[in-house]
């Protein structure tokens, strides 16, 4: 993982629902959490003061090309709108996303499926909206996180090291995972648990598990059945460790083409 | 220290983050900065000249920045240039939070910022909110906190956290 500026959209990717979408966009945004600014203009005070109110947060307009190769193109994928959609945006660092890169997540609204042209090509443009879907059990504020896992097949265990945080602390205003499960092989039902773990101290042996998908069944007969996609969240008030990675229990999965990003919550 | 006219590669943003520490973040324009002020106009149709007063004052502005999450360094001293830290790494923590934190824009003239240079800002002032990222640029308004211990003024000492 670079550190640093990020390029602009080359160094974006974008997953929904278990599908990789980088390949038929073009950009999106703008990713956003805004919210109400109330102002406190008591006749008393000589400048008048801020409160800040309830948040909505957005990934704003997904511009891409219309595109129907079947089951993973961008027209197959997403032109029912008006439905839920849990939405992984990496942003790797004059790269693509690596492991430890920014994560933007959430269960958003897809509420708009529209087709036309740009420049030419024939284009769909996807607009989300502003704030999370209304029957996601989520209750967190907090769309930006890591990406501990990116884009890759695993077939082991994960034995590195983790990632600190922006505070270089542990937290104690919990958090949450999202899971993109894009493809998996092995035998009868395929199952394999994925977790983000966390540790005190950045070793291998100090991690212990946060947060875990349960065990997910990814085919059948030894067939993926995916694409998969979920979150977990953790309590508001729950401590999580300074450092944090991704972690794969394999059950009789033998492989799992995976990303996984933790939200850790920095603000109540 | 020279004084005159300056340019806008000396201008930089100083906040204190979410851990207390006072950090620098460069920008990719020079937003308009200072207090507004309401215009409370006070004339009767007789006058020959409308008549106003200032009314209450106001700070709310939002800046944008190159999108980094480069490691947080110490705040540059005196005389040096901006030890940049990522806005990322500093802003997505700060996002939202109702504590009051130390905020400065530093001035510096035709040099890197120097103490008596100017700076506008206040220890313990400012709350961030609307952390936006869109390729590679983000962006955060900085607002006059319901919870400041102190006002916003110009001045020509650092700002330091609280």
């Amino acid at each position: 993982m670079t550190v640093g500026r990020v390029r602009g959209f080359l160094d974006y990717r974008i997953y929904v629902n278990g599908y990789d979408l980088s390949g038929y966009s073009r950009n999106i945004g703008p990713l956003s959490k805004k919210y109400e600014d109330i102002v406190d203009d008591a006749i008393t005070y000589s400048t008048k003061k801020h409160w800040i109110g309830q948040s909505s947060i957005s990934p704003g307009t997904l511009n891409g090309m219309l595109d129907d190769t079947a089951s993973s193109g961008l027209h197959a994928v997403m032109n029912s709108a008006g439905v839920t959609c849990d939405l992984l945006t990496a942003i790797g660092k004059q790269a693509a996303p690596a492991d430890g890169d920014i994560a933007f997540c959430g269960q958003f609204l897809h509420r708009e499926y529209l087709a036309g042209e740009s420049g030419g090509l024939g284009s769909a443009t996807i607009n989300f909206g502003d704030g999370q879907y209304a029957t996601s059990s989520l209750d967190y504020k907090d769309p930006w996180g890591r990406l501990l896992c990116a884009y890759a097949a695993k077939t082991a265990a994960n034995t590195a090291t983790g990632y600190d945080n922006y505070i270089q602390a542990s937290t104690a205003l919990g958090g949450w995972m999202m899971y993109q499960v894009f493809a998996a092989a092995g035998t009868g039902s395929i199952t394999a648990t994925l977790k983000v773990q966390d540790a005190d101290t950045n070793s291998n042996g100090s991690f212990g598990d946060l947060l875990s998908s349960g065990e997910l069944s990814l085919g059948s007969d030894g067939t993926f059945t995916g694409p998969f996609s979920g979150v977990v969240a953790l309590a508001k008030t729950a401590t999580v460790k300074q450092y944090t990675r991704w972690q794969i229990a394999f059950g009789t999965a033998t492989s799992v083409t995976c990303a996984i990003a933790f939200m850790r919550a920095y603000v109540a | 220290m020279a004084t005159g006219r300056t340019l806008r590669k000396y201008v930089y943003l100083v906040i204190e983050d979410s851990g207390g520490t006072m950090r620098n973040l460069v920008m990719k324009d020079c937003p308009a900065i200072g207090l507004t002020r309401d215009e409370v106009d006070v004339s009767a149709i007789t006058d020959t000249i409308k008549k106003k007063f200032p009314g209450q004052a106001d700070f709310s502005v939002t800046i944008n920045f190159p999108f980094s999450d480069a490691a947080a360094q110490a705040a540059a001293a005196s005389g040096s240039a901006p030890a940049e830290s990522g806005s990322h790494t500093v802003l997505s923590a700060l996002d939202g939070s109702l504590t009051a934190r130390s905020f400065g824009i530093y001035f510096g003239m035709q040099h890197n910022w120097t103490t008596d240079d100017p700076v506008f800002g206040g220890v313990d002032t400012i709350n961030v909110m609307d952390y936006t990222a869109n390729g590679d640029t983000c962006s955060a308004k900085f607002v006059y906190s319901a919870n400041a211990a102190n006002a916003l003024a110009w001045g020509t000492a650092a700002i330091t956290a609280s």
